[in-house]
């Protein structure tokens, strides 16, 4: 089949009426989880999980993927009208945004975070369709080593991009690789760290664990800070378009932000929240007025929108190609593919092309239908703003009980989200992240698996993973990125010291 | 008056340094990490060439042992200079986030015994009322609303399980 040949497939599978209607839910609730703060796509995917388990395959995971990339849409919105990111990925497009909307240009504001997520998303998408293939077939080639490997790196990438201390996201990994090895040993069938619990025989579920950590957590926060008291832009919003300077302005950081979106996003750990602060960070570089940046620069606007779009589209490409989630979110696609008994990886592809082909396609449709909701419909998005947390909080722990509860009719999972939802809040507080944990507990049994098996191949060496050249490149990325933190260190301690013998 | 430096004395809610939070945080992780290596002795640990389902677990918990002390002595050496961390403390709304978590926690235990659609009645009483401080007519509406709401949503629509309990609704 050729691309072409391949493109007409997914067309015909999407374009299925029910198919269709997944998709506009997905790009809705997805907006809107966007739009709202405190509910991200993390939670919101783990809520609706259990809620797609009668639909086909493929209309879920056309869902739950438009559940993604239409937070990314929504999470400006709220950056621009109330300074507050509604998703991480849009915290930059505060700098910028609310300081166009503070000047009265909210409109043009709103408007070139649409156009430009809506270029990049499409921008994304042609990418993962033309390279997804050949890197499915690449991808075959790849032994236990090779997956160890990349699954280090795609441990490694989160951490370095960790927010805050390297050391304290090296720890939350270590605890979600942990957490990961209760229950059932893959290879041997031995029960471990169970301490006799049956319910532990299947090990702590990823969805209770992911609706606590980012769902109840967040809640719990929020609760105590009063979140009542944000201030929400009043102005009324009368001309969406950009002017004709602020289209000129915008187009290369658009076209940048596309690019280093995209490939961002390919990287395991990457993403498009690496991608927002990268982009920002290159259109200051570049820009002629950097002093303009903070001010309400258009281009601060158009390229973090614009990369963290595309970096939705491109982390799709390590979970359809490798079957390796690059993020929280993918690790929750993972699981959703598995529980409707299909193998992410090289051979989804050719396995399951309707699934493979339809959620590609589905994503050009959804994009075009996110501009739409984004542009037209932005006032119903401002009155979502105006609902008072007091009476949304509520709902919000609601959805997460049933999520959690349906997921097995299991009331042990609706305990284990309320301690990870209380663990999730004490991190918040202390500064450690809840993404390295995840990823970690997603990766755990099939990074323990895939290093089990390298070293009986090797009779036990461990110079399997360096002996062979993607392994080794992987390898040599990961220490690399763990390098750099710790000569950045010692150079900062130096340069202390000789301050404080010059002084 | 107390003569430590930041992080050392006080540590009344709300004005705790994020050195001193995390150099407990690193004695947590610290005895999870040994109780994890005591743990992994009970379970074949197998050979290099042949690992057994304790291995990986026994070297990350290793690992984790090393990052928690290692966290230890670098708060130790660090000069804070940031504002200490709320912490139980937002406008004294703590004792709602202990609640929400109480609320939580009772409906784990209620929701199969007493069915979905009392236990999330109850539930969104105490939230709308007690801890959103809302009206009572927006309660009593909210909670009605709400109810109705999902239980068409997803037993209905979506045909999701949720527990009939003692009454069968």
């Amino acid at each position: 089949m050729d691309y072409w040949h391949n493109i007409l497939y997914g067309f015909s599978v999407c374009l299925d009426p029910m198919n269709l209607f997944y998709c506009f839910v997905g790009v809705f609730v997805g907006t809107l989880i966007g739009v709202l703060p405190g509910v991200g796509p993390v939670a919101t995917i783990s809520m609706l999980l259990p809620a797609t388990f009668k639909m086909s395959p493929v209309g879920a995971i056309i869902m739950l993927a438009g559940i993604y990339y239409g937070a990314m849409y929504g999470g400006s919105t709220t950056s621009i009208l109330v300074n507050i990111p509604g998703e991480v990925a849009s915290v930059v497009t505060c700098l910028d945004g609310y300081q166009m909307a503070r000047k009265g240009r909210a409109g043009p504001a709103l408007g070139i975070a649409a156009f430009g997520s809506f270029i990049a998303g499409t921008f994304s998408v042609v990418a993962l369709t033309f390279l997804a293939p050949p890197l499915a077939t690449i991808a075959i080639k790849f032994g236990p080593p090779e997956y160890f490997s990349l699954m280090v790196l795609g441990v490694t990438m989160i951490i370095y991009l960790a927010h805050g201390s390297m050391i304290k996201a090296l720890m939350t990994a270590c605890l979600g690789l942990l957490l990961s090895y209760v229950g059932l040993d893959n290879i041997s069938g031995f029960e471990r760290f169970t301490y006799g619990f049956p319910t532990l025989e299947d090990g702590i579920g990823l969805v209770p664990v992911a609706i606590g950590l980012f769902g109840i957590g967040e809640v719990l926060i929020n609760i105590e800070e009063s979140i009542a008291k944000r201030e929400i832009f009043r102005a009324k919003l009368s001309n969406l378009m950009p002017t004709r300077k602020d289209w000129k302005d915008s187009a290369m950081p658009i076209t940048r932000g596309s690019i280093i979106g995209f490939f961002l996003g390919v990287l395991p750990g990457g993403g498009h929240v690496l991608a927002s602060f990268a982009s920002y960070a290159i259109e200051k570089r570049f820009s002629k007025h950097p002093e303009r940046f903070g001010q309400g620069a258009v281009e601060g606007v158009a390229g973090p929108e614009s990369a963290n779009n595309a970096g939705a589209g491109g982390q799709f490409i390590p979970l359809l190609t490798l079957g390796i989630p690059a993020s929280p979110v993918m690790a929750l696609m993972l699981g959703a593919l598995v529980i409707f008994g299909l193998q992410p990886g090289p051979l989804l592809m050719t396995r399951s092309p309707d699934l493979f082909w339809g959620v590609i396609i589905s994503m050009y449709i959804g994009n075009t239908m996110l501009l739409v909701l984004n542009l037209p419909a932005i006032g119903l998005w401002v009155q979502v703003l105006r609902i008072p947390y007091p009476f949304l909080f509520p709902l919000i722990l609601l959805f997460c009980l049933i999520g959690s509860y349906s997921l097995s009719n299991n009331k042990y999972d609706v305990l284990v989200m309320v301690i990870f939802g209380v663990i999730g809040y004490l991190m918040k507080k202390v500064r450690f992240e809840g993404a390295p944990l995840l990823l970690g507990m997603v990766l755990g049994l099939m990074m323990e698996d895939a290093m089990r098996q390298s070293l009986i191949m090797s009779g036990g060496s461990f110079h399997i993973f360096i002996s062979r050249p993607i392994s080794a490149a992987f390898i040599l990325t990961a220490l690399a990125l763990l390098a750099i933190p710790i000569v950045r260190g010692g150079k900062k301690i130096l340069m202390d010291k000789i301050l404080e013998t010059e002084a | 008056m107390s003569s430590a430096g930041p992080g050392e004395g006080d540590l009344s809610p709300g004005r705790v340094f994020m050195k001193r939070y995390d150099r407990v945080c690193s004695l947590i992780c610290l005895a999870f990490a040994g109780m994890i290596i005591c743990l992994s002795f009970s379970v074949p640990m197998g050979r290099i060439s042949k690992p057994g389902p304790a291995f990986m677990p026994f070297w990350v918990a290793v690992t984790l042992a090393l990052l928690s002390i290692l966290l230890w002595v670098e708060a130790g050496r660090r000069k804070e200079s940031s504002a200490p961390v709320p912490f139980l403390s937002g406008e004294g709304r703590w004792s709602s986030v202990m609640m929400t978590v109480g609320a939580l926690l009772g409906y784990a235990f209620l929701v199969e015994p007493v069915g979905f659609l009392i236990s999330t009645l109850v539930l969104l009483l105490f939230l709308f009322r007690f801890i959103g401080n809302l009206k009572w007519w927006v309660v009593f509406t909210g909670m009605l609303l709400v109810t109705l709401m999902t239980h068409v949503l997803f037993k209905v629509a979506l045909k999701v399980q949720l527990p009939a309990g003692l009454f069968r609704l």
